[in-house]
């Protein structure tokens, strides 16, 4: 396989992206384009970033292995979005078997066929929703939200609620606590259990922002 | 408390628990350092080399080593605990703290490798203990000692550099594209895993089939690593020197 360009890798994170100690791998390369991204580089070009092929991302995760072992943790693959990576993730898998725990933080904006393959590869969810008002997410994003959606609805169906934690986010300039409340209704009604309810902090993205302005 | 203590700490717990769980002796002295770290160093991972060491041992004996889940309860995930957690996204790692480590391709060292350290947190080191002690400075010396050991076997963990097949990943793949011939009368697919010694010389020795996905695929893997050209080999302060890898190889009908 061909590598695959990282924009991230960092090493022991407890109780942040799933069971026990995890890595968190964080790919380039993102369908969605949110005012407020996290990681920004994974939008621009690949250039400088680290490549690594499965076996080397699983050889360097390997040193974690007893942590893993001992604490059911594993890898969450971030990004970006890590789903348009399945192909990296199924082969991943195969190397580390079901030894560790693999998660992705996911915005399901992808197509259906990602989320089939990954329902099967990956044990736990966290699902970005941002918000279920399309008018919000197509502001936010760039994007109708109709194929997260009706992405999250299949899956629901297809491995239940219990592999899942859906972030509804209070996004400053984009929505209101009445807006993700009502998010957090039809969340429910879909069948979602397990929710993460949290507000951007834009302090750090704002010193960012007006430092790159000319 | 600063992150990288908080992390040590719980890494500390989750060594000490694995250790008891199996009785290896492993006395830990509290670390002294006093600025932000990242959790680890280079004496936190060479407890886990150790650790991981013992375990082999002991299981080499006979015994089972207890190490899954043994620690469960030290690191319990945030994510499900409903709506009172703390967000998943928290801002001491996203906004406003450390990023995520960002890769650098002209590094051949992983970011968050110890090698890279500017500094290590003086003070986490295991104490005298009696009889089978672990020691940091007796850990250094047996690995020079395993160095002079033309015999001994390292994992890709404990080396330098690991071996590469001559040109890369690519090249590996194009060698086996070319000379992987599929076993008739079978269909299946998937990877072959083959484990295999990467000598000094750079020659492959004791090739096993780890994982086989069955129809002649494991053999024919085999024998296509057996006939690889020599690879690269692994270096260990400089010297050249036995290593074990694992390497993959796909059969898929096109």
């Amino acid at each position: 396989m061909e590598r695959v360009p990282f924009i991230g890798i960092n090493r022991h994170r407890i109780g942040i992206d799933g069971i026990g100690v995890t890595t968190l791998a964080c790919f380039h390369g993102c369908t969605l384009r949110c005012r407020y991204c996290l990681n920004r580089r994974c939008l621009g070009p690949d250039e400088g970033m680290q490549h690594l092929t499965p076996k080397e991302l699983y050889d360097f995760c390997s040193i974690d292995n007893l942590y893993f072992v001992a604490t059911g943790g594993g890898v969450c693959f971030g990004g970006g979005e890590p789903l348009l990576r399945m192909d990296f993730i199924e082969e991943f898998r195969q190397l580390c078997e079901h030894n560790w725990h693999l998660t992705a933080e996911t915005a399901l904006s992808v197509p259906r066929d990602a989320v089939e393959r990954a329902a099967e590869t990956i044990d736990d969810f966290i699902i970005d929703i941002k918000d279920c008002n399309d008018d919000i997410y197509q502001r936010y994003t760039g994007h109708s939200n109709t194929l997260s959606m009706g992405n999250l609805k299949w899956l629901v169906k297809a491995i239940g609620p219990d592999r899942m934690t859906v972030r509804v986010p209070l996004i400053p300039n984009y929505n209101t606590p009445e807006d993700t409340d009502r998010s957090v209704e039809i969340l429910k009604a879909v069948g979602i259990t397990h929710f993460d309810r949290f507000e951007y902090t834009l302090r750090k993205m704002k010193e960012e922002n007006s430092s790159s302005t000319p | 408390m600063k992150r990288g203590k908080t992390i040590c700490n719980q890494l500390k717990a989750i060594r000490r628990s694995v250790a008891e769980a199996n009785g290896i002796p492993l006395e830990i002295k509290e670390c002294t350092h006093q600025g932000d770290c990242r959790g680890t160093c280079p004496r936190c991972e060479a407890e886990v080399r150790y650790i991981e060491h013992e375990l082999l041992r002991r299981k080499s004996l006979g015994a089972t080593a207890i190490v899954t889940g043994v620690a469960m309860t030290l690191s319990l995930s945030s994510c499900r605990s409903g709506e009172t957690q703390d967000p998943v996204y928290s801002d001491d790692v996203l906004y406003e703290g450390e990023p995520i480590v960002h890769c650098d391709s002209n590094e051949n060292t992983p970011p968050d490798s110890p090698a890279v350290r500017d500094e290590e947190p003086d003070g986490v080191f295991v104490t005298g203990m009696e009889g089978d002690s672990f020691d940091f400075e007796e850990y250094e010396k047996a690995q020079k000692l395993a160095l002079s050991d033309t015999t001994h076997i390292f994992s890709q963990n404990e080396v330098d550099c690991a071996p590469q097949f001559p040109g890369g990943d690519e090249q590996y793949y194009a060698y086996i594209a070319q000379h992987l011939r599929y076993p008739e009368g079978t269909c299946a697919t998937g990877s072959v895993y083959i484990s295999c010694v990467v000598e000094p010389d750079g020659s492959i020795s004791s090739a096993t089939i780890l994982r086989d996905i069955g129809g002649g695929c494991g053999q024919e893997a085999k024998r296509l690593i057996m006939n690889m050209p020599r690879f690269n080999p692994a270096t260990k302060n400089g010297h050249h020197v036995r290593c074990e890898i694992t390497l993959p190889v796909r059969f898929e009908i096109y």
